[in-house]
């Protein structure tokens, strides 16, 4: 397995997606990234249902970078259900959208979002926001082994 | 904007405070660096007892950093009293310590903490998390603290008061 923790990106738009890995690749950041696009997705990746139930390939991961708005359940939901998950409301999960809304980022951090950053339209100020989010939550910041408290329901079911 | 441009350390040892105040004087950060030296003191300070009751003199922060092995009430408990204030739930705190445990991570962000960090011993890492801590937690416009946060009333009763 690999030392660096699984990014959980959960986004809808296919433009941002493209964006975010490139902006991952430029600053060479070497944690393996998952994409989800919407919050029921990210609910199954989670739970390991359907196409996720392979752990191997869809390992749980250490960080989670949700959009707010998008299809089936929005960011906010999402927020709402991960926070009840005895298993995973300890994941930091770092809002990314394109709304700066102060009213989006109260109610993103009362909900129990661990940070919330504001899409640049510029790709070069994207880049300045991903190495910072790379220096604070790799480089410097350590996260929860996201395997452990899963480990143990995996553990049960292998015996 | 709201008079809250300061981070609050929360660090018992004087020579490790004493290193961030320089890493942030080599980073550029402009920002004041309050620095409190038991979790109880947190406590006294959000809570604005005494002179901390003078919010000119003793802003309530942008950011808490919080060390998590603290005499008295530990980072945790001071963690846990922060998120029990409907006026402090939404302030940013930051783990900032020396001794990582997978349990004590864990823990930390089920407590609320919103980002865990490793201090360095070498002079040089810290100066770059401090770069970086600004980056990322002050010189972003999105933190609730530039949004209205509720005039701080609740009380902590000194009987709920819990001594390590």
């Amino acid at each position: 397995m690999s030392d660096f923790g699984v990014i959980l990106v959960v986004e809808d738009r296919e433009d941002d997606i493209l964006l975010i890995k490139r902006a991952f690749k430029k600053i060479t950041l070497p944690n393996p990234i998952q994409i989800v696009r919407d919050g029921q997705e990210a609910v199954d990746y989670l739970l390991g249902e359907g196409e996720f139930s392979n752990r191997d390939e869809h390992p749980l991961p250490s960080l989670i970078l949700l959009d707010l708005k998008m299809p089936r359940m929005d960011g906010f939901e999402f927020l709402v259900w991960i926070r009840k998950q005895d298993e995973f409301r300890h994941l930091p999960v770092v809002v990314l959208t394109s709304s700066s809304e102060l009213r989006d980022v109260n109610a993103a951090y009362r909900l129990g979002a661990n940070s919330f950053l504001v899409k640049p339209h510029d790709f070069e100020q994207f880049i300045g926001l991903n190495k910072s989010l790379q220096q604070i939550w790799i480089k410097h910041g350590r996260t929860p082994d996201a395997m452990r408290p899963a480990r143990t329901k995996q553990a049960q079911q292998q015996v | 904007m709201e008079n809250r441009e300061l981070v609050l350390l929360v660090e018992d040892s004087d020579d490790d405070a004493l290193m961030l105040r320089r890493a942030f004087k080599v980073a550029a950060i402009a920002i004041p660096l309050a620095h409190v030296k038991s979790g109880t003191q947190a406590v006294s300070y959000l809570r604005g007892d005494g002179d901390y009751g003078n919010r000119t003199v003793h802003p309530l922060p942008k950011i808490v950093l919080l060390d998590l092995g603290l005499p008295e009430m530990d980072g945790y408990e001071v963690l846990t009293w922060i998120r029990e204030q409907p006026g402090l739930r939404t302030l940013p705190v930051i783990v900032l310590t020396g001794l990582a445990t997978g349990d004590g991570i864990v823990r930390a962000y089920q407590l609320g903490a919103n980002s865990f960090l490793m201090k360095s011993a070498d002079f040089e890492q810290l100066v770059t998390l401090s770069k970086a801590l600004a980056e990322y937690w002050l010189e972003t416009k999105a933190t609730p603290a530039a949004g209205k946060v509720e005039p701080f009333k609740t009380p902590y009763p000194p009987d709920q008061r819990r001594v390590a």
